[in-house]
Parts: C-alpha cells; sequence; structure tokens
C-alpha cells in the first residue's frame, strides 16, 4: 500500500508560542486516520498546513512524493487534497446545488473562451456537472435540499453540505475536521456511515475528532498529539491503553469507554 | 419560464432604449440618457467586481485614464477616434495590469485603501503636470470621424443622437460581455470568492488570478466607458475622474440594488443622474435634496432599489419601516444595558418586537 | 519673501498639528463607531465658519468663538449619528453604506454651508497678529499659538481616553464590542460620544485655523486629505495619527516651497500607496481585518 501522504518533522511556532513540533506522520492509501488529542493539541493547525492555509516554520509535507510546503492553497487543493473545516464553511446565499456545482472547479474543462465560442461543449459540461452535483447530494442524503440557501438549514445539513462540497473536488485525501461535531446521533451515526462510504470508493481520510467513540470505530490507526507533540501512535485499541494518552487526557473530554 | 420571459423582456427593454433617441427631440433629455447609461455601465462594472469581493474605488482613475490617453491620442498624436479607441482601451488595460498586479495581493480593507489613494493619485497627476493640460485639462477633443457608408453617405457624430446610439453600442457590448461572465466558470469563482474566501481556495480557485482577470477587465470598461466621454464632451478636466466619482459610482451601485447586476445599476445611476438635473430649478437646494435622498434610501431601503421591489408585502414593508423609526434593530443588538428602566423598556420593546419580526 | 528652514518649520508644524487634531477625530470615529465619515470634512469648515460668524457679524470675541464652533460641531455631529448612522447599524454592507450616507452628509452640510455663508472666502481676525522676531528669524505668533493649543487640546484628549472611564469605555468598543458589552459598556452610547468628539476635534481645528488661512467652502477637502493621513499614519491610532498628521504637515510645508504643491502631493500619496501595500493598515494601524467587512 502506498503512502498519500508524509509529514517529516513539522514544526508551527507562532511567536513564543509552539503549536507543533517535530511531527512525523504517515498517511497510508485508503486508510482512515484519526489525529486526536486535547483542545489546543495543534490538531486543526496541522491540517491548516497541510491545506496550505499556513506556512510551517519548518518540516516537509510530502503528498504522493510532492513537497507542499510553500504552495498556497488552491494549488494544494488542486493537487486533490480537499479539506471540511471546523465551521461549516459555505457559500450561505447560493442553493445547495450551486454550492456542490462549485466544488467542481478544478474539474472543469471549459474555460472562459468556451462561454463564447464552445457553448453547446459549455453547456453540456453543466448538464453534466448538474447531474453529478445531484448524485453527490444524494450520497450525502440532502438531494431533497437541492435549491435551499445553505444559511437556511440546520447545522447537521450544513455539515454534510461541507462534506459534499469537498467531495465534488475529487480529492485523493480527505482532511475531516471535526465532522460530527455538534451532530445528534441520528446525525452522527449516518456521517459515520459516509465516511465509511467515502473511504471504500478509495479516498484516503484524516480524520481530526473529539468523539472517541467515532475515532474508535472507524479509524485504522490514530496519532495523539498533546501540545503539539505526537505522544502515541497505532491501532485505537493501543492508543487508548496507553497510560501517556490516558494522562493527557485526564480531566478532559469525553474519553470513551472502547 | 424565467429564461423565456427574461429574453423577451430584455429585447422590448432594448428596443425601447433605442428607440428613445426617435420619440425624445430635446437634445437636452438625449444628454442626459447618454449620461444615465454611461453612469449605470459603470456601475455595473463595480458591482460585478464587488461581488467577487473587490469593492474597487479606482474605477473612476481608469475612467479618467482612458478619456486621457484618447485625447491625448487624438489631440497631440494625430490618431483618429476609430484607431485611438482600441489603442486607449489596451492602454488602459495595460496599465490596469500592472497595478491591479500589486493591488489585488490584498482582498477587503488592503485592496480598497490602495485602490482609493490611487483613486487620488490619478486627478492628481493629470492635473499636475502640463503635457496633460494641467487644472484646466484638455480642450477641443476631436469628435469621432465620420463612418462611410456603403452608397456615399457616411454616419456623422454631430448630434447627441449620433454620441447616443455609439454609446448604445459600447453599452451593448459591455452588457453582453458581463452577462457571459457571469454564466460561465468565471462568474462563478468570483461568486465564490465573494462568499467565502477560504472555501474558494479549498476547492482550487486561485484567488489573485481571478482578482486580477476582475480588475483589468472592469477597468478596461471603465476606460472604454472614459474614451466615449472625452470625446462626447470634447473637454475633460481632471477633477471629474477623482475620488468624489469613484463614490458616486457606488452611490448607483448601493441605491440600485447590488443584488441586481444589470437592471440595479441602470435604476440607480438614473436616479442620482437625474435628480440633481431635475431639481436644478430648485438650484439653491439640489445638493441637499440629493444628499438627503441618498441617506433616506440607505436607510429605509437597505437592499436599494431593486432589492425593496424584489416581492415585499405592503404589510412588511410598513412594519420593517416602523421598526427602523422606533430604532428596534439596534435595541437586538449587543449593548447590554444594566440599569433596571432600561431593562423594564426592552420588556416592552420586546413584546412588539415579535410581531415585527414575524412580519419582516 | 524667501522663507527659512525655521519659518517652514513652524509652518509644518502648525499645520501638521491641526491635520493631527483632525486625523484624531477621524481615527476615533473609524476605530469606534467603524465609519469612515466622508462628509468630516465639512466639521472642519463649519468649525472655521462659526468663528468667522461669532466675529465678525456678531463681534464677539474669539474666546467666545471657538468653544461656539466646538459646540456646534459636536451637536452636528450627534445628530448625524442619531440620524444617520445609527438606523444604518447592522446591515449586511454596512462599511459601504456608511461611506455613502457620509456622502449624503456632506452634501447636504455642504451646501447648507453655502448657503447660509455664500460663496466668497472670508477672513477672521485673529487673536495675535503679532509677528515677533526670534533668534533673527520673523515668526508669526499666530502659528504658535495654534501649536500650543492644538497641543494642549491634543493632551487633554490623550488624557481622556487613558484616564477617564467614558475614554477607556471608548476603546474598549474599539477592540471588541462584544466583551465591552459584557462589561456593561453601552455600545451605541459610545458610539455616539465618538461621533460628537470627532466633530468636535474637526471643528476645533477648522476654529484654530479660521485666523490664518482664513474660512472659505474649499476647506472641506481637507477631510479627503485627512483620510489619507489617516491611512498613512495607522487606522485607529491614535500615535498614527501624531505621526502621519506631523509627516503630512511637514510635507506639505517643505513641499510646497522646494517642490511644488501638486508634485509634492503625488509624491505623498505615492509614498502613502507604496507604504500601504507592505503594511495594509499604516504604518502603526491596528489589525484591518477587525475594521469594515464589505
Amino acid at each position: 500500500m502506498g503512502v498519500v501522504l508524509e509529514i517529516r518533522k513539522l514544526t508551527k511556532r507562532f511567536g513564543g508560542l509552539t503549536a507543533v513540533l517535530d511531527l512525523d506522520l504517515r498517511v497510508n492509501e485508503s486508510e482512515i486516520l484519526g489525529l486526536i488529542g486535547p483542545n489546543g493539541a495543534g490538531k486543526t493547525t496541522v491540517f491548516s498546513m497541510i491545506s496550505g492555509f499556513q506556512r510551517p516554520t519548518s518540516g516537509q509535507i510530502l503528498f504522493d512524493g510532492q513537497d507542499l510546503v510553500g504552495k498556497p492553497a488552491f494549488a494544494i487543493a488542486s493537487l486533490g487534497i480537499a479539506r471540511l473545516f471546523q465551521h461549516s464553511v459555505l457559500f450561505g446565499n447560493i442553493p445547495v446545488l450551486e454550492n456542490v456545482i462549485v466544488g467542481f472547479h478544478r474539474n472543469r474543462t471549459s474555460g472562459l473562451l468556451s462561454s463564447f465560442f464552445a457553448r453547446k461543449k459549455a453547456r453540456l459540461q453543466e448538464e453534466e456537472f448538474k447531474a453529478q452535483a445531484l448524485e453527490i447530494l444524494e450520497f450525502v442524503g440532502l438531494a431533497g435540499l437541492k435549491n435551499e440557501l445553505p444559511i437556511n438549514l440546520p447545522h447537521g445539513h450544513q455539515r454534510l453540505l461541507s462534506l459534499a462540497i469537498t467531495l465534488a473536488t475529487k480529492p485523493r485525501l480527505l482532511l475531516l475536521d471535526e465532522p460530527v461535531t455538534g451532530m445528534n446521533p441520528k446525525e452522527l451515526k449516518e456521517m459515520v456511515r459516509i465516511i465509511r462510504l467515502i473511504r471504500d470508493r478509495g479516498i484516503t481520510i484524516m480524520l481530526v475528532e473529539h468523539h472517541m467513540r467515532v475515532v474508535m470505530d472507524i479509524c485504522d490507526r490514530v496519532t495523539v498529539l498533546n501540545y503539539g507533540v505526537k505522544i502515541a501512535e497505532g491501532t485505537p485499541q493501543d492508543v487508548c491503553r496507553d497510560p501517556e494518552v490516558c494522562a493527557a487526557y485526564l480531566g478532559k473530554g469525553t474519553f470513551g469507554v472502547a | 419560464m424565467s429564461r423565456r420571459w427574461k429574453l423577451w423582456a430584455a429585447t422590448a427593454f432594448f428596443l425601447i432604449v433605442a428607440a428613445l433617441p426617435q420619440l425624445v427631440r430635446s437634445p437636452y433629455y438625449v444628454h442626459l440618457m447618454i449620461l444615465i447609461m454611461m453612469n449605470s455601465v459603470l456601475a455595473m462594472t463595480f458591482v460585478m467586481l464587488l461581488r467577487a469581493g473587490l469593492l474597487n474605488m479606482s474605477m473612476a482613475a481608469f475612467w479618467g485614464i482612458g478619456a486621457y490617453t484618447s485625447a491625448m491620442l487624438t489631440l497631440k498624436g494625430g490618431l483618429s477616434f476609430w484607431w485611438s479607441l482600441p489603442a486607449s482601451v489596451t492602454i488602459s488595460a495595460v496599465i490596469a495590469l500592472v497595478v491591479g498586479a500589486i493591488l489585488v495581493r490584498n482582498s477587503g480593507l488592503g485592496f480598497i485603501i490602495p485602490s482609493l489613494i490611487f483613486a487620488f493619485i490619478v486627478p492628481l497627476v493629470f492635473g499636475t503636470f502640463r503635457v496633460f493640460g494641467g487644472h484646466v485639462g484638455l480642450i477641443r477633443v476631436p469628435a469621432p470621424d465620420s463612418i462611410p457608408l456603403p452608397g456615399g453617405s457616411a454616419l456623422m457624430f454631430g448630434s447627441e443622437a449620433s454620441y447616443y446610439y455609439l454609446l448604445l453600442a459600447f453599452a451593448v457590448i459591455v452588457v453582453v460581455v458581463l452577462l457571459a461572465l457571469y454564466r460561465s466558470w468565471v462568474g462563478r469563482a468570483w461568486r465564490a470568492m465573494g462568499l467565502s474566501n477560504d472555501l474558494a481556495q479549498s476547492v482550487g480557485i486561485n484567488l489573485f488570478r481571478y482578482r486580477l482577470l476582475g480588475f483589468v477587465i472592469v477597468s478596461a470598461m471603465a476606460a472604454l466607458m472614459g474614451v466615449f466621454f472625452a470625446h462626447y464632451s470634447t473637454n475633460i478636466q481632471p477633477g471629474s475622474y477623482g475620488p468624489f466619482k469613484a463614490i458616486y459610482i457606488q452611490m448607483y451601485a448601493i441605491l440600485g440594488g447590488i443584488g441586481s447586476p444589470v437592471i440595479g445599476p441602470i435604476i440607480g445611476a438614473g436616479i442620482l443622474t437625474v435628480i440633481p438635473e431635475a431639481l436644478r430649478v430648485v438650484k439653491n437646494f439640489e445638493p441637499m435634496v440629493t444628499g438627503a435622498l441618498i441617506v433616506l434610501i440607505l436607510i429605509f431601503l437597505p437592499q436599494g432599489i431593486t432589492g425593496f421591489l424584489d416581492g415585499r408585502s405592503a404589510r412588511q414593508t410598513s412594519a420593517y419601516l416602523f421598526g427602523l423609526l422606533r430604532g428596534h434593530q439596534r435595541e437586538k443588538a449587543y449593548s447590554l444595558r444594566g440599569d433596571r428602566q432600561a431593562l423594564e423598556g426592552e420588556g416592552k420593546l420586546g413584546e412588539s418586537d415579535d410581531v415585527e419580526s414575524e412580519a419582516g | 519673501m524667501g522663507r527659512t528652514l525655521v519659518q517652514l518649520f513652524i509652518d509644518g508644524l502648525s499645520m501638521g498639528l491641526v491635520y493631527v487634531l483632525m486625523s484624531s477625530g477621524f481615527n476615533l470615529v473609524i476605530a469606534v463607531p467603524n465609519i469612515i465619515f466622508i462628509a468630516f470634512g465639512e466639521f472642519y469648515m463649519l468649525g472655521a465658519f462659526v468663528v468667522w460668524y461669532v466675529q465678525v457679524p456678531a463681534g464677539l470675541s474669539y474666546f467666545i468663538a471657538v468653544p461656539a464652533a466646538v459646540i456646534i460641531t459636536a451637536i452636528l455631529g450627534g445628530l448625524s449619528y442619531l440620524l444617520v448612522f445609527r438606523p444604518l447599524q447592522f446591515r449586511r454592507n454596512q462599511f459601504l453604506t456608511n461611506i455613502i450616507a457620509g456622502v449624503g452628509l456632506m452634501l447636504i452640510l455642504g451646501q447648507a454651508a453655502l448657503m447660509m455663508f455664500g460663496t466668497e472666502a472670508r477672513g477672521v481676525p485673529s487673536l495675535v497678529s503679532k509677528v515677533c522676531e526670534v533668534l533673527g528669524v520673523r515668526i508669526s505668533l499666530e502659528k504658535v499659538v495654534v501649536i500650543l493649543l492644538s497641543v494642549v487640546v491634543l493632551a487633554a484628549l490623550h488624557f481622556v481616553l487613558r484616564r477617564t472611564r467614558t475614554g477607556r469605555a471608548m476603546r474598549a468598543v474599539s477592540f471588541r464590542p462584544d466583551v465591552a458589552a459584557l462589561q456593561g459598556v453601552n455600545a451605541d452610547r459610545m458610539f455616539l460620544v465618538a461621533m460628537i468628539l470627532g466633530c468636535a476635534l474637526a471643528g476645533f481645528a477648522g476654529a484654530v485655523m479660521a485666523p490664518i488661512f482664513g474660512v472659505d467652502l474649499g476647506m472641506a477637502e481637507n477631510g479627503f486629505l485627512v483620510m489619507l493621513v489617516v491611512m498613512l499614519g495607522g487606522i485607529g491610532s491614535m500615535p498614527g495619527a501624531i505621526l502621519g498628521g506631523l509627516v503630512f504637515g511637514m510635507t506639505l510645508s517643505y513641499g510646497q516651497y522646494f517642490i511644488g504643491s501638486g508634485e509634492s502631493q503625488i509624491l505623498f500619496f505615492a509614498v502613502i500607496l507604496a507604504i500601504l501595500l507592505f503594511k495594509p493598515g499604516g504604518i502603526l494601524g491596528k489589525n484591518i481585518e477587525e475594521i469594515g467587512h464589505v
């Protein structure tokens, strides 16, 4: 199995504060890797650096062998890394279907000139994208809401829509930042099911999550961060029994029983 | 139904607009309509860039750059209008490319303010250096050469109406390009950027490239209007191309409603061009009335006029207006009042609040 | 009539301080209620007009004229907030609408001034019309008075902002209105106070400058220049206002003499533009992302 993402000695300092220190990480193809740790451990910062929204102080991030450090966010997205933000970031004032279609941006083949000179081609692609977008919406279960505005949707649906948009980019690596936070049990089950299906389609997933049950349930491997430093790695069961991990979580968060 | 209906409406509108100079014979009114058309186009392009997330204050500057370039090329360079036109627009576009490359690196206020400064500098440059005519500007900018027609006669540019149709041709081109852009992937990317920078980047949209593209296009269109204006009014002064105009362009857009890409700007430009003229009778009060009108529209019609007309029931409207006057909007805001009186007052207001929020 | 460097310095200092006063006022209105107040220049002009009106037709002394100017501009500033800017709060395009509302106000106030005072420039008798000689250089005492008054007012402003409850409340609101609200600060009232104070500063600046430069309608254009000065020194930053104002005053003074008015302005703007491209908030500005999301 190939290594999709390799992180070497990744470090991020904000002035005097070290958010991430010398992180080594590997994500294998088609696996679901969980990234957990108490609040403030640096997990979202790691995602930011991978996706290009923040620049590491030092270290390398290799995606299929290519170093991502220094590349702008849109370029990284174009390479096939998609990110689900912690707070649902959506295109609030356009319909749900449109939101998903925007996601096809990197996969479009008709450019500006087509709208003038190759109208038919452009129109065909429009319809193609519309169909594909609907497919994705069906996959996440939002097909019925395709004309709604995201600002009118409840939280759970917004999360699903965010997920749908990331799927539209046809990513190779999907970064999910707390996908189930704020969801009720029913929505949660649904999200977990969908994530599994995504993995089954061959997409590699990195998951940041606080909900331990979910982590244990779907992650193949788990990496634990505390104060920016990796303190444990392995299968969910191994990690859960690691005394250092328990110490880190003591008194914080929901460390569910296996 | 939408598509069909819109096409018919647009055609009808176009026919009416094209027929206007024949129906309204007075050159003064045609002059007004020319101004309205030009300002509408400026406003439309402003809105396009605004929807991409850029509040461009340098449009008036490029309007001026287009005007001055063409004036210089024809007056001092001896070029005919028909050569100067593409040349000036191209030159302006190149300038926009350079300036834009520097400006659009930032977004939000980091773009707005430098563009405002650019808006200050350009007319200042034109006004300071004698080669551009200094304070006084340039006069006797030549009219466009007549276009020879098959059959011996020619299209002359002397009457108001002739300029009207020239501008109409330009305006149509601009609108067609605008609408095509909106419908293309470029328009989609712009809209995405305007709604969320982060998410747009996450799906692979190159913010810099699309912003620059928008900036150059918009500036070139403004320059096109400038070229027309220079040859239409035959004299140009630096003062008309300054930050004042830049703000007026924004006003055309906002008053008309930025939700609408074409009609809103036309309405906004129409009102702000006509009212000052119409009120010339009351010359003493005119700016005051215009100013008051601006403020009133801003307060009572927050989405501009098109936003307002976009399906509001009478009941909703009046409830909204009353709410405004009573200031209930700000009560809902994050200002806490510690004293009891205020809380009691708040309670009373809270009741009627529900009624209001139900209605609008 | 050669002007020596010292004279230019005094000119620059007095002009600069006036711009500092105005920039401080402008900054106050930007930082607290987050309004880019386009009509600000009108208050400067009005201050000068009031001074003229009080002294010339009414024949009262300068010492009544200046406070009158300050009071009237303060009142007008407060009204502007209550009638125009407060109803416009919490809109989606608030930043932009504030700008445009400022234009509306500018038209209204400008025209009102025109109607009341007519178009000619007027002179105002000065408080101290002496010119004294210091170290062989002729210095207009007038300008020294301006300098002193400005410094006093600025010091007072500093005191108010740092030491009084209201001042601190305003600063709290300028940083985080929501947090300030949690502390019992009525943001709305602070906006009003900031606006009143800001406009009063403009009025004072106009009043103080009236004896030196006369009074005419063109004065309102200084409002635009103030905007640029503020952007240079840093939006929302008081030290920045001082820096920007002084630099501008000096540039104008020396620039006008050595290079020429138009060119020095262009140079100034070009420099500001260059600086802003690297430091978008101005030299000492606060994080501009906090202000004005269109």
